[in-house]
């Protein structure tokens, strides 16, 4: 699944680690997110979603 | 690179893997000794043989309560995935020796290998995950 993730983050001026201290998961975590490794579970894509004030899918795009 | 921040429910991991090895040292060489110099048989010899698998049972309810309370889904998924490796490779291995011995070999393996396996494979799989996971410098 591709995700807009990298992007909003930087927008943002974020760090992976500023990224995972705010989502309260591992920077591998938020790495492997971004590079597609790892699909995040659905609390953790809301969560993702709340923190970027967007709605899932306008995050993650379905291949 | 290699450094990561290590969640609550991997701490308290670490730490009731620490208490299991803790236990699990003397019941090992406490057995070993006392069969040395009281050699016992029936049930007080499966009693005893039972002693060194309790900090193992302890060591699996703790990878249980960890995959139960450790929020990071990816932590998660990855500890699954190692322990899944080693009991693989432990089952593969219990079963060729089974064959092998069914077969006829009347060679004979080192005791605990079994336990070895498993360690061996999950730790393998532990450091290929990681090192296909690395994370660069932060951006």
């Amino acid at each position: 699944m591709n995700n807009r993730l990298r992007v909003l983050r930087a927008e943002r001026g974020w760090s992976q680690a500023d990224m995972a201290e705010r989502l309260e998961v591992s920077r591998q975590s938020v790495n492997a997110i971004e590079t597609g490794k790892y699909d995040p579970s659905l609390p953790l894509a809301f969560k993702i979603a709340r923190l970027f004030g967007k709605r899932i899918e306008e995050i993650f795009v379905e291949e | 690179m290699w450094c990561e921040s290590r969640s609550k429910a991997r701490k308290i991991l670490q730490k009731r893997v620490w208490i299991a090895i803790c236990f699990y040292v003397p019941a090992v060489l406490g057995v070993a000794l006392w069969v040395r110099h009281h050699p016992a048989t029936g049930g007080v010899a499966f009693g005893l043989a039972a002693i060194p698998a309790l900090p193992v049972i302890a060591l699996f309810v703790a990878m249980g309560l960890y995959l139960r309370d450790e929020s990071d889904g990816f932590q998660r998924d990855m500890m699954i995935r190692c322990m899944l490796w080693g009991t693989g490779a432990l089952l593969t291995t219990m079963m060729f020796l089974g064959f092998a011995k069914m077969f006829g070999w009347r060679g004979d393996v080192d005791q605990f290998t079994e336990f070895m396996v498993f360690g061996v494979f999950a730790a393998v799989a532990k450091l290929t995950y990681r090192v296909q996971n690395r994370v660069g410098d932060d951006e």
